[in-house]
């Protein structure tokens, strides 16, 4: 168990094979911590957030991600956690940040999953020797339809291609930790699709709303939306350049939301 | 343990994924291509090509071309899947006795034989077909594939398979997948995995399925299971618009396009520091989704292609013009490189599928119409292009059907015995290998599971089934999991 908590924070667990601590799993890289860990869950009760707590105040956890050659020379794969590691969203978090940076998010808890709409092309995949319509009834309410990914109906045979291109798994076999792979699907998904020029949209409208069309405030305020922080001095002015040569705020959005800094925890 | 030409697949079981992640250089750094290549762009698919040439580290693109785990001729695959179980009695499988025996039941000595819907006790059907001798091989072919049966001896059949599940959908996973439950890679995820792709700018593994519907066994017959989203197969139909998501929402212009594109290679560009592979390889899989924006379209327009190959295709005809159509693009998509294509005939309503519960002779002969004329094409095809060397073709089903009837005058599913052929690429051609009894029901001799057409088509692409696993759960996991024995009789 500490050891999947420790995964979920650091990107590896402890034990690199967390499903599996038998003669064909990973060797733990520190033991010590590990039993260490162990016993403290138990004597603070079996609780995951006190452990969870633990983890996230450990200068460990507090670390950048930034490389550091020597150290890399010595353990390239970061066994021994001398820098964080970075880690890429998972499909359901690229989703959720989308709809939260465009303002569409809705946070509600509890309920029944939604089903929200699929492409033609995913629609036609539905398997039946019968009647072709009303097999996939799109939860009515595009506010409901932005609940976050934990409540999307996952329907082993009709997969979302967003999230089924970023690794999200196929609920089919136990997966103890997702690959993280990158592939040309990705950027379509990401780039393309009505779901992500929607939203996009939405997004370029709220930072008109927001910044009565101030240029800079558009600017300032998408960057601290999507990346949360501040722009520098020359992505202001690359922000300015492509708005002043006719660029509209909905591309440069949509743009934001495909950087590598936008699904990638740094 | 391995051979030396041999890389150990990339292994993963720990969430850091294969691709990247971990330090290392790659020979040439982001930078020094950007400065000698002078134009971002440009120098950005540059590394690409030489990654994927071996020149950077394979890493940093998953689907880099691998080299194979021995030498063999096939490069390419091309699995024709006919959807619902033909009927190997009725076309490459012939049995006098059923016309002998006809109307009579299975002798006790065969025991009782459920299927699906029927018991056993129904009477046996002779088929309604004539079988002639083929080529010079005297193959028999029943008079179903007339056109088909002119490329005999360019063709090894397999008549003695056999499966685990008499149902449609576990039944196809396990000859997709190799297990009866969804959620394995498919052989196409395996391979591309096993071997990368030699295409930059079209998928590696692309999947055709019927327009009228997909198989039973649904998405899960093409999906990458445990394996990365990176060894999926991608949907491709023809038209303007091939892949999903591959052209921008309406409205989006492309000039408006390639500058958001800019400006987002820009500011990545800013965030990437030199040797950072993972950001690099993101970076590319844009340039690489761009340029599929034009060559997916190009692969898919057969506007070049010649009135004569039309023709051959049976493009002209209505009954041939779909499956024909999609045979077409299997050339041309195994010529620009992509790895495995993944066709169907039938999916959807019964009627559209292979699945001759009743009237056999309507129902044959309407799918065999559609696929008889287009599959002889392409193997004519792709031979006098010099392409079936590089080729392996395979057509196949999840079953076969029963010598017995249903319903008077068709028949149900038979996992016991049924022929699956092979050709092209490193396939010895006109033979026949294994057979089943005097009625068609069981393999008998020689009987081959799906592992083993498995282990065979891995050999036949050059690849080792024990080395090609992935790590998960705890299990080498691998296509043929326990391992099959590859028909060395099939290859030259």
């Amino acid at each position: 168990m500490v050891n999947r908590i420790w995964q979920l924070r650091m990107g590896t667990g402890i034990v690199a094979t967390p499903n599996d601590f038998g003669v064909l799993g990973e060797r733990p890289v520190n033991q010590k911590l590990l039993d260490w860990l162990a016993v403290e869950f138990v004597e603070r009760g079996w609780s995951v957030k006190a452990i969870d707590r633990m983890i996230v105040l450990s200068s460990a956890y507090q670390q950048v991600s930034a490389a550091d050659p020597v150290k890399a020379g010595i353990d390239p794969d970061n066994k021994l956690y001398w820098r964080m590691n970075r880690k890429r969203l998972e499909a359901e978090l690229v989703r959720d940040s989308v709809l939260a940076v465009s303002g569409d998010l809705n946070p509600r808890l509890g309920g029944k999953p939604i089903r929200v709409p699929i492409d033609r092309e995913v629609y036609d995949l539905i398997f039946t020797e019968g009647e072709r319509d009303g097999l996939w009834p799109v939860t009515p309410g595009e506010n409901e339809q932005h609940r976050r990914s934990l409540y999307l109906l996952n329907k082993r045979t009709v997969r979302l291609p967003l999230m089924m291109a970023f690794d999200q798994p196929d609920t089919m076999t136990s997966c103890p930790a997702r690959p993280v792979s990158i592939h040309a699907l990705q950027a379509l998904s990401l780039f393309n699709s009505d779901f992500m020029r929607g939203e996009s949209n939405r997004f370029a409208a709220r930072l008109e709303r927001e910044c009565e069309h101030d240029r800079g405030c558009e600017l300032r305020r998408a960057y601290k939306l999507a990346l949360a922080r501040t722009p520098r001095p020359t992505e202001m002015k690359m922000g300015r350049e492509f708005l002043a040569g006719g660029g509209n705020l909905a591309d440069l959005c949509l743009a934001m939301m495909n950087r590598n800094e936008f699904v990638y925890v740094p | 343990m391995y051979p030396e030409n041999f890389k150990k697949p990339p292994v993963d079981d720990a969430g850091a994924s294969e691709c990247v992640c971990s330090g290392g250089q790659p020979a040439v750094t982001r930078r020094d291509a950007l400065v000698r290549a002078a134009h971002g762009f440009g120098a950005l698919a540059l590394q690409y090509l030489l990654a994927r040439d071996g020149y950077a580290k394979a890493r940093m693109n998953p689907l880099a071309a691998k080299p194979q785990h021995f030498p063999a001729k096939a490069k390419s695959v091309i699995f024709l899947y006919m959807v619902g179980a033909p009927s190997h009695v009725d076309t490459f499988d012939p049995k006098p006795a059923l016309k002998k025996y006809e109307g009579q039941q299975l002798p006790p000595s065969f025991g009782k034989v459920p299927s699906q819907f029927t018991n056993g006790d129904t009477p046996l059907l002779a088929s309604p077909w004539t079988f002639k001798k083929c080529g010079q091989s005297g193959i028999e072919v029943s008079s179903l594939f007339p056109h088909f049966a002119d490329c005999v001896d360019d063709v090894c059949f397999v008549r003695s398979f056999y499966t685990e599940s008499v149902v449609h959908a576990p039944a196809m996973y396990q000859v997709h997948t190799g297990r009866i439950l969804m959620g394995y890679p498919s052989m196409g995820s395996w391979i591309t995995y096993g071997l990368g792709s030699e295409s930059d700018n079209l998928p590696s593994y692309v999947v055709m399925p019927q327009p009228e519907g997909t198989p039973e066994g649904g998405t899960p017959c093409w999906n990458a299971g445990f394996l990365p989203a990176v060894y999926q197969g991608t949907l491709l139909r023809s038209g303007p618009n091939p892949i999903l998501n591959l052209k921008p929402p309406a409205g989006m212009t492309p000039g408006r396009q390639h500058a958001t594109l800019e400006l987002l290679q820009k500011m990545n560009d800013l965030d990437t520091p030199d040797g950072d592979t993972e950001l690099a390889a993101r970076i590319s899989s844009y340039e690489l989704a761009f340029k599929m924006q034009s060559h997916a379209p190009e692969a898919v327009d057969i506007s070049q292609e010649s009135e004569s190959t039309r023709l051959m295709y049976g493009l002209d005809q209505k009954h041939t013009a779909d499956f024909g159509m999609r045979c077409l693009l299997a050339r041309r998509l195994v010529e620009r490189g992509v790895r495995f294509v993944h066709l169907y005939s039938g999916g959807g309503p019964i009627i559209m599928q292979w699945d001759a519960h009743k009237d056999l002779v309507f129902n044959h002969e309407k799918m065999c119409g559609h696929t008889d004329q287009p599959i002889a094409a392409l193997l004519r095809d792709l031979k006098q292009r010099g392409l079936l060397d590089s080729t392996l073709v395979v057509w196949g089903s999840e079953f076969g059907r029963l010598p017995m009837s249903q319903s008077g005058n068709g028949r149900d599913h038979n996992p016991h015995g049924f022929t699956m052929w092979f050709a092209g690429g490193g396939v010895k051609g006109g033979q026949l290998i294994g057979e089943t009894d005097e009625f068609g029901l069981r393999g008998v001799g020689e009987r081959y599971h799906m592992r083993d057409f498995h282990s065979t088509i891995l050999r036949l692409v050059g690849l080792d089934q024990n080395q090609l696993w992935y790590l998960h759960n705890g299990r080498h996991e691998k296509l043929t999991d326990f391992g099959g024995k590859v028909i060395d009789k099939v290859v030259a």
